[in-house]
């Protein structure tokens, strides 16, 4: 298998994978306060792992796409790989936080109580609650290299660059503002986005 | 020192010292309770903090040997470049994990009492949950990349896959047995590879 196939296919299948995961799957959702989510999640852990699986596997398979493309345009060396290059740098360190908090999301679900992983919990749902932000900033910026490279561009127009960025700000505006409502727009649109790209991908005559 | 000598040194020594630190120094087993194992870190703090530097030490330049093998697949392109590419990304997230865990053992064994060791045992054991997983998921691709770009022994290629199997499937197992298997097949892996790299460079 050749890397832009790959690419397109770690994003495509990636995002939908992810999205089963977290959608059908997973049984807590974004906006559940720790001691809920925590409550969940030990309450039915089968789900709660194939969810995790899913979701988490998903979600690391479509942050390698992602990575993927960022590295292209960052060797490029044209107009956006300064920008590419600090994408590159923060989606390993997402990808990093997912195996993290992956680990910690095992444990809470194979708990017997909430209160006999109480630290773990916290320390999870804080790490949860941060990482839109690395990841906000790490798509804001490919979104910027994207534009400015003029890539990956819809009939002409930076239609996806644009969803990249105004994904990224509602991630990172949601964890400034403490409001996780606003991931319910944030996550969609930088699925969308990473579907789009997966499918330039794909479609790519490179 | 050229590139092949180096990764060939950091996995055939990076094994060693792994289980020479954790079979030999560090002072607590995985099977023992929490409770036990951080009373064991925080009774000899001299001996705990040797085993982790040189224990976690040893993984992390493993691993390290491990990333450089699959980022030249990447960037010689060919058969195995794809599988590589993955597997280079996996490694990169396990050695700061690794980094992670290791600075958390450490403070376990600096705690000012057993409540506050144990807490932080309970979080570096939570996040070691997922590594095996990971772990085993980068060596299944690293050995796939293995047999089609045939820079290595297909023998090599096998050992990878098997061993990644196996630590995929430690985390659900839950099993002692398949802990030390996957834990020595990591340990194989890095040695055959190492091996070969050095023969490589001779």
């Amino acid at each position: 298998m050749d890397t832009k196939r790959q690419t397109g296919l770690l994003l495509v299948l990636g995002t939908i994978i992810s999205m089963v995961g977290w959608i059908a799957f997973y049984p807590a959702d974004p906006t559940d306060a720790a001691a809920v989510w925590a409550t969940k999640l030990i309450a039915d852990p089968d789900m709660a792992v194939t969810g995790m699986v899913l979701g988490f596997g998903g979600t690391v398979a479509l942050l390698i796409g992602l990575f993927n493309i960022a590295r292209r345009i960052t060797m490029g060396n044209g107009a956006g790989s300064s920008y590419a290059n600090v994408s590159t740098i923060l989606i390993l360190a997402t990808i990093t936080l997912l195996v993290v908090v992956a680990g910690f999301e095992f444990t809470v679900a194979g708990a017997e109580s909430v209160q006999a992983v109480g630290p773990v919990v916290g320390v999870a749902y804080a790490m949860n609650s941060t990482m839109p932000l690395v990841l906000g900033l790490a798509v804001i910026a490919l979104g910027v290299g994207i534009a400015l490279e003029k890539t990956y561009q819809i009939k002409n127009l930076p239609i996806v660059a644009l969803l990249g960025v105004i994904s990224g700000v509602i991630l990172v505006a949601s964890v400034i503002a403490e409001n996780t409502d606003w991931q319910g727009i944030g996550w969609p649109v930088l699925m969308l986005t990473t579907l789009a790209l997966g499918v330039l991908r794909l479609r790519a005559s490179d | 020192m050229d590139s092949k000598m180096q990764t060939s040194l950091l996995l055939i020594l990076g094994t060693v010292v792994m289980f020479a630190a954790f079979f030999f120094i560090y002072p607590t087993r995985p099977v023992e309770l929490a409770r036990e194992q951080t009373l064991n870190l925080m009774t000899d703090t001299t001996l705990a903090k040797a085993g982790i530097v040189l224990g976690y030490g040893g993984v992390v330049a493993m691993i390290v040997g491990l990333l450089g093998v699959s980022r030249t697949m990447f960037m010689k392109g060919g058969a195995g470049a794809s599988y590589g590419n993955i597997a280079f990304v996996l490694f990169v997230a396990l050695v700061a994990s690794m980094i992670a865990r290791a600075c958390i053992e450490l403070g376990v064994t600096g705690a000012p009492d057993l409540t506050s060791g144990l807490l932080l045992l309970n979080i570096e054991n939570a996040m070691a949950s997922t590594t095996p997983l990971v772990m085993g998921v980068a060596m299944t691709l690293l050995g796939l990349g293995i047999y089609f770009a045939k820079n290595f022994h297909v023998g090599v290629g096998a050992i990878a896959i098997i061993a990644g199997v196996i630590n995929i499937v430690r985390p659900f197992a839950d099993n002692n047995g398949l802990d030390l298997a996957g834990l020595v097949g990591f340990g194989i892996l890095a040695l055959t590879v190492g091996i070969s790299k050095m023969r490589a460079s001779a």
